[in-house]
């Protein structure tokens, strides 16, 4: 391998796990077969024995919860697959790696009432959308807040299985979800590399 | 025991990761830009591996995430206007890395001599062309990776080498 290969495989495997991943001839998949954590789980449970790694290899194509990378310029790469076991344990990754980032998921039974915070009329900007999951990738830091905000990170699970996600800043306290059925979101622009720019606004 | 029906990750990175690169080095002049795309056609594979189904080689699979990649792309590049810094999304690259890259760009010189040359005809048969000719897949994964069938692969291919030996006559 090249350098520039070499460089690029360090990074999937210590960003997306990808030497314990398979490419698989099977056929589909049956669907009680559970995503691979990659967050957490898999982590602590490396290296305590050949039998469980054989065991684990029967599932490793099954997409992780999330990634996340940190480029050597500061920012952050993440993508999830799997909000609800995602959401959790980035957040606590981030909290150990001191990036004030939280991910809040938006759910339709979210008890939070609209208004609180009043994200009316906040810029979301969104992910690219790529074919299943979504990646974000942002600057972390106070550089990038405005003094007494915090940088949140709403993400949703849509019915097709993607994730969308959106970043914003708001002033804390950082509510434990969004009420998918108090905004909308419509379209207001465009942002660096074709990002679109998305508004929040009451749904009425 | 591993699954003979299963291939580990790494083998088929170490085969595909040179075809691919060189795919979007014939697009792009920037290696930080061959680089994202190359990225994100891997990162997207891991996302997606279970979409994998063994019809066709897992270098055709590839190529089609990268085909999905590089249009993504243009359409980011279309749209794009304004500046907001807290996102980004390249990955950051050593030097060495970049020489690699550049190497690579400039090797591809050739390969974007035919592309120009291949400019008349049907993006599918320029396609073909690349795929079969440029990045040698075999007609049938070319046809996978181009979401046609084997025999349509077959008979665009054929015509565009009619026509581009045509237009090599003197």
């Amino acid at each position: 391998l090249t350098a520039f290969e070499d460089g690029l495989w360090r990074r999937l495997v210590e960003d997306h796990g990808a030497e314990r991943v398979v490419v698989a001839h099977a056929a589909p998949r049956r669907r009680t077969e559970r995503p691979l954590l990659i967050g957490g789980g898999v982590t602590a449970l490396a290296g305590v024995g050949a039998g469980l790694a054989l065991a684990l290899g029967a599932f490793a194509s099954a997409p992780p919860a999330y990634a996340l990378t940190r480029n050597a310029a500061g920012s952050i790469t993440i993508t999830i697959n799997d909000l609800e076991t995602a959401a959790p344990q980035l957040n606590a990754r981030f909290a150990a790696m001191g990036i004030e980032e939280t991910v809040v998921p938006v759910q339709a039974n979210c008890p939070v009432k609209a208004g609180s915070p009043d994200l009316q009329g906040a810029p979301l900007l969104v992910a690219p959308q790529e074919q299943r999951s979504d990646t974000l990738t942002f600057y972390p830091g106070d550089r990038w807040l405005a003094p007494g905000f915090t940088g949140i990170i709403a993400a949703e699970q849509l019915p097709d299985g993607k994730v969308a996600m959106a970043i914003e800043a708001i002033r804390p306290p950082v509510p434990s979800c969004f009420p998918a059925t108090a905004y909308r979101i419509q379209r207001a622009g465009t942002a660096k590399n074709g990002i679109p720019i998305f508004q929040v606004v009451r749904a009425s | 025991l591993a699954d003979a029906r299963q291939i580990e990750f790494a083998t088929v990175y170490r085969q595909a990761v040179g075809p691919i690169a060189a795919f979007f080095a014939r697009r792009c002049r920037d290696p930080q830009q061959v680089a994202d795309l190359t990225s994100r056609t891997f990162v997207e594979a891991i996302a997606s591996v279970h979409t994998y189904e063994g019809r066709g080689t897992p270098t055709a699979w590839l190529f089609a995430i990268a085909r999905r990649v590089y249009a993504n792309h243009l359409a980011e590049r279309a749209a794009g206007v304004g500046l907001i810094d807290r996102l980004g999304s390249q990955p950051d690259l050593a030097d060495d890395e970049i020489e690699d890259l550049a190497a690579r760009i400039d090797a591809q010189r050739d390969g974007r001599r035919l592309l120009a040359r291949t400019a008349r005809l049907s993006g599918l048969e320029r396609e073909a062309v690349e795929l079969v000719d440029l990045a040698g897949l075999a007609p049938k994964d070319a046809a996978r990776a181009l979401g046609v069938s084997p025999n349509t692969l077959r008979v665009r291919l054929f015509r565009a080498h009619n026509r581009l030996r045509k237009e090599l006559k003197p």
